[in-house]
């Protein structure tokens, strides 16, 4: 469109040529020479450039706006919303939840199961003591200790002096176990050979209440190895130490371990509560409302909740204490070490030491240890020697004073 | 620079835009619509200044001044306008009344023109004002017999003070084109502002 005139001097306009001053000089003086265009149309036109750069600022600005009504937009669709409203409560309850330990049953629930049974503990085999003595009743324990004592254990069981189920393995987890490779005379393989192979009989977690009980039988009855003299002494010491109880666990891991270590019923519970840790809890409350009907349910109820319980024996119900639950635990595993078919329904006439538990200030249970045997008032009793009964009154006394 | 500091959000730079040419814009758009279509005038003036608002973001100075862009946009503003009135346009440049291409020395009237006469030097000033406005007036009414091609080339060269290259540029013709629409310009108005001033014929001089 436009020329290079630089070399060609026709093309040089400051040598126009064709430029008409009287013409130019006649459109200078035309009347339209001073034409304007109108006030408002000029006004108008620049109004309209004005507002043209206004809208092309405006677009940004809407623009980055639009980009959070976008994604406002796409919070507020149903399918994202209820994906954040979920994130949101996860995020809740894991607050909640934050520094709380998981619950411990379920973690060691595998391992529970998995720890092959420990010689010491499942399958604890008679001492040389024992295995000299001939079949007592002191000795031979129940297949079922909860269960009507109708099916005896196999001549095995009968010399496995400490019953445990064979699935039992925390006690070894826990603490580190003594083996007692000694007693193990009969040859029976761990786990096979015991009372707890042929039937669920109660597991000895504690070893507190073997040891008092080997420490009462040593004193009463030598002829007799204290059946769970074996048991693991990281775990009593443990058991003993008052800072035990002070030990970084939750309450309910307290009480947990607390049932495991007291009793074959409070190791049948928390054995229960790694698979199902509500139903169990549930079963715990129906089981806390009915009477316990035997030892074990009863070790049970209390390792659950200790302190909704008292005992009472001179007439003052007092809260009960770590050493009559261990008391408690003794007599337990005296009767389900007791040998199969020794109890008895009708308890003895003779001088008896009764125990009142109460549990929310309601009598729960009865307790009663004669010259004889021992057991629930409302249950069956067992029938244990008398220096094992002897034992055993001395050791509540000592726990109840 | 304006246009490209307008281009760039600068409203002022368009108000300085609009003040330095307004003028000469709408008398351009003015005298090429004619009398029979100068209530349009508005109207084309409007769209014109409202292309250059549009075409703001595509602005670029490739060599062609703002004012020769402006001068292009009305151009074809006015174009189109003759069109939507009915008004047949024809683009050819060497379109004249007799439809045979100028020759300087061949057109008789071109004789004429060159001793067009002046007013004479005593005439009055008053006198040599209204002389110059019945020029004016006449000049005006040529301009309309004027092809459209040949009345814009006349108009940017000589009232907008274009160089030849520039009303090239503002048609989008070459040069020699525009050359020659410019030359066949000169020489009807020429001749028909020589016989409307011929009784003026006193002395020869030039315009003041």
């Amino acid at each position: 469109m436009t020329h290079d005139m630089t070399h060609d001097p026709a093309h040089d306009p400051a040598h126009d040529p064709e430029r008409d001053a009287w013409l130019t000089e006649a459109l200078r003086h035309a009347p339209d020479a001073h034409a304007a265009p109108p006030a408002a149309l000029s006004e108008a036109i620049l109004r309209q450039a004005r507002a043209a750069t206004n809208a092309a600022r405006a677009p940004q600005s809407v623009r980055a706006r639009s980009r959070w009504l976008a994604v406002w937009d796409a919070l507020a669709r149903p399918s994202v919303a209820a994906g954040f409203a979920s994130v949101m409560v996860a995020t809740v309850v894991g607050v909640m939840w934050w520094g709380q330990p998981m619950d411990a049953t379920i973690a060691r629930a595998p391992a529970v199961d998995a720890t092959p049974p420990s010689p010491a503990v499942d399958a604890t085999p008679p001492s040389p003591a024992v295995d000299a003595k001939p079949p007592s009743p002191a000795v031979t324990a129940p297949s079922q200790p909860e269960a009507p004592p109708a099916t005896p254990a196999p001549e095995a069981a009968v010399k496995s002096v400490a019953p445990a189920p064979p699935k039992t393995a925390a006690l070894p987890q826990r603490a580190a176990p003594k083996p007692a490779p000694k007693r193990d005379e009969t040859g029976a393989a761990p786990g096979t050979g015991s009372v707890s192979a042929a039937a669920p009989a109660p597991r000895r977690e504690d070893p507190e209440p073997f040891a008092d009980r080997r420490a009462a039988e040593e004193a009463a009855a030598p002829a007799a190895a204290p059946p769970v003299a074996a048991a693991p002494a990281p775990l009593a010491r443990r058991a003993r130490e008052p800072g035990m109880s002070a030990a970084p666990q939750s309450k309910v891991e307290a009480a947990r371990d607390e049932a495991r270590a007291l009793g074959s019923a409070g190791a049948l519970a928390s054995r229960a509560v790694p698979r199902a840790a509500p139903p169990a809890a549930l079963r715990a409350d129906s089981f806390a409302e009915a009477r316990p009907a035997t030892l074990g349910a009863l070790l049970a109820s209390i390792g659950e909740q200790p302190e909704r319980w008292a005992w009472e024996r001179s007439g003052t119900p007092r809260p009960i204490t770590p050493a009559l639950r261990r008391w408690l635990g003794q007599v337990e595993a005296a009767t389900a070490a007791a040998r199969p078919g020794a109890t008895t329904d009708s308890a003895s006439s003779g001088e008896s030491a009764v125990l009142r538990l109460y549990r929310d200030g309601v009598l729960s249970a009865t307790l009663r240890l004669d010259d004889a045997s021992v057991g629930l008032v409302a249950g069956p009793r067992t029938a244990l020697p008398p220096a094992a009964l002897a034992a055993l009154k001395q050791a509540l006394d000592d726990a109840t004073r | 620079m304006l246009m490209t500091a307008y281009a760039g959000g600068d409203a002022r730079a368009f108000e300085q835009l609009y003040a330095r040419h307004q003028a000469g814009l709408y008398r351009f758009i003015r005298r090429l619509l004619g009398s029979a279509l100068n209530a349009q005038t508005d109207e084309v003036f409007q769209d014109t200044w409202l292309r250059v608002v549009h075409a703001r973001a595509r602005w670029e100075p490739q060599g062609a001044s703002f004012r020769t862009w402006l001068f292009t946009l009305a151009h074809h503003r006015v174009v189109d306008m003759l069109r939507r009135s009915g008004r047949e346009v024809s683009i050819d440049a060497f379109d004249g009344e007799d439809g045979a291409p100028w020759e300087p020395g061949v057109n008789a009237s071109a004789t004429a023109w060159q001793h067009w006469p002046a007013p004479a030097a005593a005439a009055s000033h008053t006198e040599e004002i209204a002389f110059w406005r019945r020029a004016g007036e006449k000049l005006l009414g040529c301009l309309e017999q004027l092809p459209l091609p040949q009345r814009s080339a006349f108009l940017l060269h000589h009232d907008d003070g274009l160089a030849l290259d520039e009303v090239a540029g503002a048609l989008e013709v070459g040069f020699e084109t525009a050359k020659t629409r410019l030359r066949y310009a000169m020489s009807k108005l020429r001749t028909c502002m020589g016989a409307y001033l011929a009784p003026f014929s006193a002395a020869g001089s030039e315009p003041r």
